[in-house]
Parts: structure tokens; sequence; C-alpha cells
């Protein structure tokens, strides 16, 4: 089930919360074992056959974190060592199991057979709690007696197919609460305005600038050469795209959670602002981010092995953060990227440092955003390509080398171009891919992620997500009033009215 | 806390209020004229925005007018086919759409014996229909269709139809469109799924004549319509996809549900036939022809019985070779043309009268094409194109040139097919 789907957001969004608060008042447990109910529902929407999976996961991890919890601590280290590698030994098979066979197949010109298995929804998210916790278990920092409030830690459903990927420190101790199961106006409020953010994003945002990266993709698979025109506005249009995709799904997830009264993390903090690629993971998927540096960053050694070794464990680190994306070498060449950049990022500071530069005026923040908005985009091309035939086409084309091609009306600036010495022919077929009107959308949609607040500097006196801090003053602020509550109903039934259109989540496939 | 709570009220019945309003203006105004509930001169009577919604509102339409006589095709059949014509049997829908497949055709057939006492089923066939690579293969929304590929009923389409009528902002934005836009000439199809003839006819002249669409529509189809290859192959299978199996779909679904079936081969203009020729598919197109004989023949043997008929009409004819009016003239209308792809109503009422009345069919319109006859219909064609040719080298210049445009932009940015 989708949350931009009319069955969830009319039935059982609304049944769920009025049976979780009805039974709220009863008894709290009572309340906990309907929510696991509704979400192991809301889970089997897609594929019931998968919910034994997630239940087997759940009993075996559950077990070994008892287990773990119960032994001295130097009689520990084997069972998390069996618990990880099941964990990753489900996540391998699922999901990984072609793609080494199809690697195999390549490199020897042999032909195994493909076994064409079906990725289960969100197993990379549920994985990756449950691997967080089996080592918070081991460290002491955290332990669960109770099946029943594990299985909900699991499955909560606004959080279990694409994160924010909790600890189970941050959300058990919320449903354990004494207001737990009681229905609060303020946080219903908080929430259902969040959620309405968020579904408009995807809906009316995300889904809109979709219909001018897709064919510049789809067309650079096909083998058509893209031009400079073509390859930058397909670019720019999915990193628009993914960036309005990930911040709705993730504004849906915190608001959901927070109509039964539950603030998750945050996971999204406008990283397009971000003033260098550190800076970007500290934005971008941001549990995904501090999973990656508590449990494989940190275990390789860090940055306390000396510089060198510092690099080697953030390439690694982030491919494989690239591979946990999709199993395909374009997402590993993604990570690769980004370690890189991350590696040059680090060295850059460390020269900086040794200069005493210590950051310059408006001007250099600017273009530090801009430099850095730019990297990020040249990476999205490889992450988004299905091939890397396709991502060199695309970064052939951005570049200028597939020809810059721009439509009979402008021919006076192809002529003042030309004089430049770059070579611009003159064509109808320049809107092949793009329409001009994407223009529009582009330039508005880099103005909203620039200039407007997140969703949560605008609801920030209502503890809009764990660890959220912001220094802003003034601009937009939330407060639950009849202004505030007519945009949002607009913005919901706006949303709703598109939702005849059907889309999926782009994070949903990783 | 207390404004917590007026926050909610206040955003529950405005959020409740406005659907209710979209909803019931969807429903009372009907813009896609599928729930019929009542019509009022100057408010709804007139509906322009069917047009863009057709994919949607068709398949609704045979479901509320239970028709026993049905046509399918492209856009040549929605102008070509008067389902007021005394052959049919009533009620009769016009259930073509601009620019289909095969494939959304065998999916519509498919739907209407699910959902309609269908017992005669008329389809105009060409060859863009079979071609796998183009772009816009499939193109219905199947979520509003009966049942699924497999045939199983789905039992939530209904659901879906509601929701995509009634719950949607360009239904809506169409709702408003249709309140503002009342005057007759707005009206762009009859109540049963034809495209009105005379609407687009003065349009035509209003824009410079029939030579000049003739002229610009010979240019542009073929770049459009048959193959966007690079390669310029022409593929009844690809991507997943076997068009010779969705027309063999049909065939089966006809017999098993006693459905008469009257295939035809549209009458193109000959110019359009030229240009066909002229980007090199004239010999794919005689392909077409043999393959759908053995198909019907196959199809027929296998049933014991003549359940279904292959007509065609694509030759060039007094009708397919209707002179075109000069360059310039904006006054004179031509009567079997609406443009060189689409042939009006009254040519399709010979065709009816052939087809579903047995009226005599003389050589000068097409054959009813069977395994015996076709390599002398089409020697016949062949032998008719040398001598149009001879007399109309105008033609010939202009497709020349078209193809030599067509073939170069496709070489430099057709799609690779596999």
């Amino acid at each position: 089930m989708l949350f931009n789907s009319h069955i969830f957001i009319f039935l059982f969004l609304p049944v769920c919360l009025a049976g979780f608060f009805y039974l709220g008042r009863i008894n709290r447990e009572l309340s906990l074992f309907w929510l696991v109910l509704c979400s192991l529902f809301f889970y089997a929407w897609w594929n019931p056959i998968y919910v034994v999976l997630i239940i087997i996961s759940m009993i075996v991890n559950y077990q070994i974190g008892q287990k773990i919890s119960q032994r001295a601590k130097n009689k520990r280290k084997w069972l998390l060592t069996i618990g990880v590698i099941l964990d990753l030994g489900v996540i391998a098979y699922y999901k990984y199991t072609d793609f080494l066979i199809g690697t195999v197949n390549t490199v020897s010109d042999s032909s195994f057979h493909l076994h064409a298995i079906i990725l289960p929804l969100g197993i990379s998210f549920f994985t990756f709690q449950q691997i967080a916790y089996l080592v918070d278990a081991y460290r002491d920092e955290t332990h669960e007696y109770s099946f029943l409030h594990y299985a909900l830690f699991v499955t909560f459903f606004p959080q279990l197919i694409a994160g924010p990927i909790v600890h189970h420190k941050e959300i058990l101790p919320q449903f354990m609460s004494k207001a737990s199961g009681r229905f609060n106006a303020q946080d219903f409020s908080v929430g259902i305005t969040i959620f309405s953010i968020g579904l408009f994003k995807k809906i009316i945002l995300a889904d809109g600038i979709a219909e001018f990266s897709t064919p510049v993709f789809q067309a650079a698979e096909s083998g058509l050469a893209i031009t400079f025109l073509e390859a930058w506005g397909g670019s720019l249009a999915y990193t628009l795209q993914l960036y309005f995709d990930f911040s709705g799904y993730s504004d849906m997830a915190i608001g959901l959670a927070r109509m039964f009264g539950i603030v998750l993390p945050l996971n999204f903090d406008s990283p397009y602002k971000s003033k260098n690629i550190i800076e970007f993971w500290r934005r971008w998927h941001m549990t995904l981010s501090r999973f990656l540096r508590d449990y494989l960053y940190f275990s390789l050694g860090g940055n306390k092995l000396g510089q060198v070794k510092r690099y080697r464990n953030l390439l690694i680190t982030m491919m494989l953060g690239g591979l946990w994306h999709g199993a395909g070498w374009t997402f590993v060449l993604w990570g690769f990227l980004h370690g890189m950049y991350l590696v040059v990022n680090h060295a850059w500071h460390k020269v900086l440092s040794q200069v005493g530069w210590s950051g310059g005026g408006r001007l250099t923040s600017t273009l530090a955003v801009l430099l850095t908005f730019l990297a990020v985009m040249v990476a999205w091309v490889f992450f988004r390509a299905e091939s890397l035939d396709g991502a060199l086409n695309i970064i052939h084309g951005l570049v200028g080398l597939n020809g810059v091609v721009i439509l009979p009306e402008y021919s006076p600036v192809a002529k003042q171009i030309s004089q430049w010495g770059i070579p611009v022919s003159v064509d109808e077929a320049a809107e092949r891919l793009l329409p001009f009107s994407s223009v529009y959308w582009l330039v508005s949609l880099l103005m909203i992620v620039w200039c407007l607040p997140s969703t949560q500097e605008v609801m920030r006196q209502f503890t809009p997500a764990l660890n959220f801090s912001t220094s802003k003053r003034g601009g937009l602020l939330w407060s639950p009033n009849h202004r505030w509550a007519t945009v949002t109903a607009l913005l919901l039934v706006y949303a709703v009215l598109h939702l005849t259109r059907v889309s999926e989540f782009l994070y949903f496939q990783f | 806390m207390k404004e917590s709570i007026a926050y909610n009220k206040w955003l529950i019945i405005l959020v409740i209020g406005l659907l209710v309003f979209v909803v019931l203006l969807n429903f009372i105004v009907d813009p896609l004229d599928i729930y019929r509930i009542g019509e009022k001169k100057g408010f709804n009577k007139i509906k322009p925005e069917v047009a863009s919604y057709s994919r949607l509102s068709k398949p609704i339409q045979t479901e509320l007018l239970q028709p026993k006589s049905i046509a399918f095709g492209s856009s040549r059949v929605e102008y070509g086919m008067n389902m007021s014509h005394s052959a049919w049997q009533k009620p009769a829908l016009n259930n073509a759409l601009s620019g289909t497949s095969i494939y959304d055709i065998s999916r519509l057939f498919q739907h209407a014996i699910a959902t309609a006492p269908i017992e005669t089923a008329v389809i105009g066939v060409d060859l863009f229909m079979f071609n796998v690579y183009r772009e816009k293969y499939k193109t219905i929304n199947e979520k509003v269709l009966a049942t699924s590929h497999d045939g199983v009923r789905s039992p939530l389409h209904k659901s879906q139809q509601l929701l995509l009528t009634l719950f949607s902002k360009d239904i809506f934005l169409a709702s408003l469109t249709t309140l503002r836009k009342q005057k007759q000439k707005e009206q762009r199809y009859t109540k049963y799924g034809q495209l009105i003839n005379s609407r687009t006819v003065n349009k035509i002249l209003d824009k410079g004549g029939f030579n000049r669409i003739f002229r610009n529509m010979t240019k542009k189809l073929p770049a459009v319509l048959w193959t966007e290859c690079r390669d310029g192959r022409f593929s009844y299978q690809g991507k997943g996809e076997n068009s010779l199996e969705a027309f063999r779909n049909i065939l089966t679904m006809a017999r098993d549900n006693n459905v008469q079936l009257k295939f035809f081969i549209s009458p193109t203009h000959a110019w359009l036939l030229e240009a066909m020729d002229a980007i090199g598919l004239w010999q794919e197109f005689e392909k077409m022809k043999r393959t759908l004989v053995k198909e019907v023949a196959l199809a027929n043997e296998q049933a014991g019985k003549d359940f279904v008929e292959l007509w065609d009409f694509s030759g060039y004819t007094s009708y397919t070779t209707e002179k075109v009016p000069v360059v310039g003239d904006n006054k004179t209308i031509m009567k079997w043309y609406i443009d060189p792809s689409h042939y009006s109503d009254d040519l399709g009422d010979i065709m009816l009268g052939v087809m579903l009345s047995n009226h005599n069919v003389s050589d000068d319109l097409g054959s009813m094409l069977r395994s015996d006859n076709i390599e002398n219909h089409l020697s016949v064609i062949r032998t008719l194109r040398r001598q149009y040719r001879q007399v109309n080298t105008e033609v010939l210049t202009l497709t020349k040139k078209m193809a030599v445009d067509v073939l170069l932009a496709r070489k430099k940015s057709g799609i690779v097919c596999d």
C-alpha cells in the first residue's frame, strides 16, 4: 500500500488511527498489538507471502537480541556475528543474487541462470534497523523483553518500507510513555499538516518534474545522442525529482507517526543548501548516513588510523552505501563518486586549516552551494541511469560532446554562441525530449529548494522531528489557526485530486 | 490544545467539503458523458472535453450503453464509422481511439464482451497498429477495464472508474471547461462515440483548406506513424510484446463468445499510400495483409464456421484517389476525405453497407480478402498504383522529399530497436 493512494488515506489510516486510540483507552498493550496488526496488513497489501519473511526475520533477531542481552559481555560477540551474518545473508539472497550471477556471466562469458527473485519491499530498511538493534544490544545501549514491542519497533508502518532507519531506544520509550495510545489534538494537527505538505511535494512537485526527466534518461538508454540542453534539463529534472520524492516521503512518514503521537528522527534537512559534500551527507538520508557512520565506517576504523586509511574507509563505506541503494554497478559507481567527493572535501579542509583560512563571505558560500549541487547532480546521473553507457551518454551531453541544438526561434542566440567557438545547430527537434516549458518547472523548483524554509523549519515550534534544531528566526511559522488549516486543506485536497495519476516512490526500490 | 482542536475541525470540514463539491460537480456536469443523469442546454449539454479523455470514457460508455454492435480502430474509425447507419444492430457504439494499437483493441474488445451483449464487432486495422516499437503501444489505463489481460474479472474496476472520473483534478477542470464552452461548435463527439466530421472539416477550411492539410499530414505522419526504429525496421514482436498474438486473442475471444467479426483495412488516401511506399514500407504493408489473411482463414477453419471476415479498402480506387483541391482553395470540401489519413463517414457508410448489409461490392471499392484471392488482389493494386503515378507526378515529388527527410532524421535520432 502506498501512502499516496486513496485506499491508504481514506480507509487504512482512519481505521488504524481510530482503532489505536479506541483500544488505547482500554489498554495500551492492546493498542500496540492493533498497531502491529495494521502494520503487517499494510505490508501484506503489496505481497502477502513476504509477511512470513518479515515475521521470521523479527523472531530470529529478537531471540538473538535477547540472548545477547542475557550473556556476559565477553560471550556476546559470536551471537552478534551470527545475527549480522544471518541478516546480511537474507538481504544478499534477495537483493544481490542476480547481480552476482549477472556479473559472473559478464566477466567469465558464462550463462548461469538468473533467478528473477522479487525484492521484498523495504527489506534494506528493516534489515538495517534490526542490525542496529543487535549492535546496540551488544553495546548494552538497549534491550527489549517483549516481542510485541520489538515487532512494533520493526514494523511501525510509517517507517517500515522506506525509513527513517530508527533506533530502538528512540522509538520504544515513546510508545511506553503514559500518553501513548491517547489521542492528542496537537500531535494530530502537527502530523496531518506535515503529511499534507509531504503528499503535495510528492504528487505535485516530484511527479510533475518526473515528466521531464524520464524521457531523457530513457532516450539515453536507447542510444540516442543526448544534446547539451537535453542533458542539463534531464539531469536537473531528475535531481529535483529525487529531492522532492524523498523529501515528500520523509515528511509523510514523520507526519503519519506524529498522528500516533510518535516523533521520528529527522531524515532530510534541505540537503541542496549544503556548502560541501560532507554537509550534504549530514542532510540527505540522515538516518542512513548515521547507520553507515556508526556501524560501518567506525567499524572499519573511521579516522583513527591515519589519513590514508580514513580515505580508504570513506571510499569503502560510500561504495557499500551505493550497493545498498541498488544491486548494480552504476550504484557502486555512484557511491565511489561520493566517496571521492568526500576524500577531496576532507583533504581540502585540511589544506584550508593548514593555511589558516576560516571561510569566506556570501559569494563564496553561494559558489560553494552551487558547486556542491553540481557535483551531486552529476553523481545522480549514474544513480538514475540503467547502464553505464546510458550514464556516459548523458555525461557526454552535459559537457557538450553531443552538440548544442536550439529551437529556430532562438537562432540569433545560436549565432552569438557560435561566435564563441561553440558549435550550435538550429533544429525543431530541439524539443524532441524536453519541451521549453520545463524551464519554468526547473526554475520554480530550484527557487523552492534554495529559497523556501524546510517543513521542519516552518513547524519548528512543535518539535517536528527528533534531532532537529535550527537557528532560523522569522519567516514562515506554522501555528494551529484557521489560516494554516485552510492552506493545509488546500494542499491536501489538491494532492488527493492528483492521486488518480498513479506513481510510486523512488526509494521503495532500494 | 483548544487551538489544535479548532484547527483539526476546520481542516477536516474543509477537506470533506471541498472533496464533496468536486465529486458532485464532476457527477452533475458529467464532462466525459458517462453518467448521463441529466443534460441542460447552456449548462452541460455540450461536452467539449470528451475528446481529451476518450480512453477513459469509451470503456465506461460501453458498460453504460450495452451495445450489440461495436466498432474499434484508430481515429480513422472514429471519424468514418457512423453508428446511426441502418446496417448496425442497435444500440451501436464507436469505441475507436486515436493512435491506438492492436493490443489496446484486444483489451477493449475483451472488456466489451465481458460487460455488454456484443453480437457484431467491426474493427479497422492499419499497419501502424502492429508495430510494437511505437512509443504508444499500450495506451489505456487497464484498471478501468472489467477483466485483466488473462481474462480474470477485476472486482475493483468500477471503483477505479469512479475514482478516476469523480476524484480527479483533471476531470474537475474538464467540468469547468464544460460549463464555460456550451456553443454547439464545441461538441466533438456524437452520443455514440463518433467524431463529428463537419466540425473538423470547418476547421480545415479555416486553416487554409484541404490541400494544406494533405501536404502537412503527408509530410508529418510517416515520421510518427509507422516506425520509430533507427534502422527503419517494422516489428510485430519485441519489448516483450507480440502484436500478432493480440490479433489472435481477438479472434479467439470472438469465436468463444459468438461474436461476428469484420476486420477491414482502412481506405487511406493515395497520397498516404505513396508516402508509405516512399519510406520503404510497402512490402511490409503487403506482408501484413497476407499474414492477416492466413490468421483469419485458420480461425474460421478451427471454428468450423465463417465468423470472421477481412476486408481491404486500401487500394487505388476512385475513392482513395479523389482529387485534392489546389493550393489556396479554402472553399472546396472533399467528399470522401477529411485529410489523407481519415476518410469521411460518407465513405464509411458505403463500406458499412458492403460489410454489414451485403450490398454488392464493386472492385473499385475493395475486396473481401481470402487465401485464394490475396495475391491477385495485391497485384491489381500494384498495377493501379503505376497508373496513378503516371498522372500524379507532383505527389511523387512530395513524398520522395518527405522520405529523404524522415529517413535521415530517423537515422540520426530514432530509437535503437533490439
